[in-house]
This record gives C-alpha cells, structure tokens and sequence, in this order.
C-alpha cells in the first residue's frame, strides 16, 4: 500500500465543490480522503463522497465532492491510498 | 512509411480510444469498440481517418483464418454462443514502430488490446497459428479494392453497428461486460448489475470483526464522460467475532452498469 497528496483544494464556507482525477489504472484498489490544512477545533469542517467512471478497459477517473461543513474557508489536502 | 516511437504509437492508439462508444447510447461519432462481433472494417476505416488527421501515416492489416478470440464483451447469446467471438477474417490499423528490436509493424485495435501490440502479439490472439496476414494501404476499405475516401459508406456502417451494440444492451443481456464471461479477480467479492439511476444495497457476512477492511466498487462498463457510480458502506455487529457489510450502490447515470464490488483488509 501506498498514500499520496492528489491535490489541494480550498472550499468556500458552506460549499460544496466537485474534484475529478483521471488516468488512474483500472485494476488499483484506491481509497480517498481529506484532511483540513486549516485548524479549526470543536466541529468536524469537511466531509465527502466519491463516485468512479471507467473510461476505458484500463482506466478510470475519481470524482470527489467535498462539502465545507462550516461557516469558513477551509484549505485541505485531498489523499489517497492505493490499496493494491 | 516514417517509423514512430513507441509513445507515439500508445499516443495514436489512445486517441482512438478515446473515441470509445458507451455502449447503451453510443452517440455519434464513437466508435463501437465494444461490439467485437462485427464491422471492424468500418472501425478500422475511422481510425485511419483520425490517425491520419494528426499527421501519422498508418497503413492495414486484414488476417484470414478459423479465428476465436476470447471476449468479456461478446453477448453470450449471439453466434457461436459462448463468450469467444468467431471470425473468418478481421483488420485492424497498423504504424511502423521503431523498438529496441528494430522497426516492427504494430496494431491499433481497441476492439481486442488496451494498448498498441506488435503484429505478432495481434495475430498470436486469435486462436490459428495457420492464419493469413494481408498488409493494405490505410486506402482500402473493404477487400479486394473498395475504396472510401468521403468516409461516407464508413459512416453508414459505424450508425448501424452503433445500433446493433444499443440493441444488445437495452436487451436482457444488458451492455457489456457480460459478468457470465468474467472470472473474479483476487480482491473483488461480487460482480453485480445495476438499471439507470438504480440504488442496490449488497450484503456480505462472516467478516472477521477485529479486521479492518476497506469496500470501493469500480465499474466495468466503460463510458467515458462523468461519474457512473457511488456507494455507501454501512456494517453491522453479527456476533462477538463477526460482522456483517452492507454496502449501496448507487448507479448515476441513465445507462445500465455491470461493475465489481472490491475489498481491502487493511490489518487482520
């Protein structure tokens, strides 16, 4: 297994924004996740769900939709992990 | 003929590629790669016509023969049932590719590879070792001589096979990948189908709770374009050891969708 730092992204306050990654090979099991780069204690500020298209035999692209949970800007990372 | 390296020939083959047919609506102008069965000559037209349009000079190969090639993408129910198309004859474009062995003649066919392979590797596929290989101009159309320089006739019958492949994935067959024709590779716990705009919940129990595993679901009918599928993982404590997932899923588009439900243990 294997993680990395795909992008990073920032979401208006109460935003939700969609990110796409292409190329990635089909036969990777990859997992992805988020981490805010900009503290803010007592409340969770991002959440997330993604969808995957097969763009050819050996393909794909991620989707992610980020959803700013707060009443403020929030830069994050957007992280993977290709699990094999 | 100007050899090109072996990116440039991966190049061309994915701008072919790229051109791909969803196979439920298959708008034109895509190319219905994924309807083996027939019109590879009209396939093999329009990838000349787009190589050529960004400057490479590709040429055809025409193969003869008893020729059974293994497919996911042949409905099972069509001639000779089974998931093996069967051919008499079958063409594809080819470059002239400089590798470290020298210039060699390679193929670009969507229709049976995921990249550019050599000559050999192309016709080694089809299952005559007796076959006969023709190489033409990228000028001929359909043999011996039929010529197509409007792409007119290639058009007409790009529409017709685009039709065909519609037909067979509005049937109950639905569109390709037949799951019938597919083993499970390691790592994928089920193979499942979903209806345009469909939501499905699975479920999978014996799992070891003290393990730490991971569901994602990648889709097997190809269409390029936008996302086709999203899931939810939920889980339930069956026992003192064991758990069961129950995982949705959920089809975005208006196509239907085969796809395989995957899992990662992360610790054990």
């Amino acid at each position: 297994m294997w993680t990395g730092v795909q992008w990073t992204g920032t979401i208006p306050p109460w935003g939700t924004q969609l990110w796409f990654t292409w190329n990635w090979p089909s036969a990777w099991h990859v997992v992805w996740y988020l981490m805010p780069t900009t503290p803010k204690p007592g409340a969770p500020e991002l959440g997330w769900d993604v969808a995957v298209e097969r763009a050819n035999a050996t393909k794909c692209t991620h989707w992610i939709t980020v959803r700013n949970l707060t009443g403020n800007q929030v830069t994050f990372e957007g992280r993977f992990a290709v699990l094999s | 003929m100007p050899a090109v390296s072996i990116q440039r020939a991966q190049q061309l083959f994915d701008l072919c590629n790229s051109r791909l047919c969803c196979p439920a609506s298959c708008p034109a102008p895509c190319i219905p790669f994924l309807y083996p069965n027939n019109g590879c000559w009209a396939r093999a037209h329009e990838m000349c016509r787009l190589m050529i349009a960004d400057g490479a000079q590709p040429n055809k190969v025409w193969i003869d023969g008893n020729l059974n090639v293994p497919s996911h993408n042949k409905a099972p129910s069509t001639y000779p049932t089974g998931c093996v198309v069967g051919w008499s004859w079958h063409v594809a474009p080819t470059l002239q590719v400089n590798t470290p062995n020298g210039v060699q003649t390679w193929v670009v066919d969507p229709s049976l590879f995921p990249e550019a392979v050599p000559q050999t590797t192309w016709a080694g596929s089809q299952g005559d070792p007796n076959a006969v290989l023709t190489p033409t101009s990228a000028d001929v159309y359909y043999r011996p001589n039929t010529p197509d320089p409007t792409y007119a006739q290639t058009n007409a019958d790009l529409t017709f096979y685009r039709n065909v492949l519609k037909l067979q994935s509005a049937s109950s067959e639905g569109p390709p990948p037949y799951l019938t024709c597919m083993v499970k590779d390691p790592g994928v716990q089920w193979l499942g189908s979903l209806a345009p705009h469909q939501t499905m919940t699975w479920f999978t129990w014996g799992w070891g709770a003290h393990w730490h595993v991971f569901w994602t679901i990648m889709p097997l009918t190809m269409c390029p374009g936008g996302p086709q599928l999203t899931w939810k993982v939920n889980v339930e404590r069956a026992n003192v050891n064991q758990c069961t997932y129950w995982i949705a899923v959920t089809n975005l588009t208006g196509d239907p969708v085969n796809f395989e439900g995957r899992y990662n243990v992360l610790s054990w």
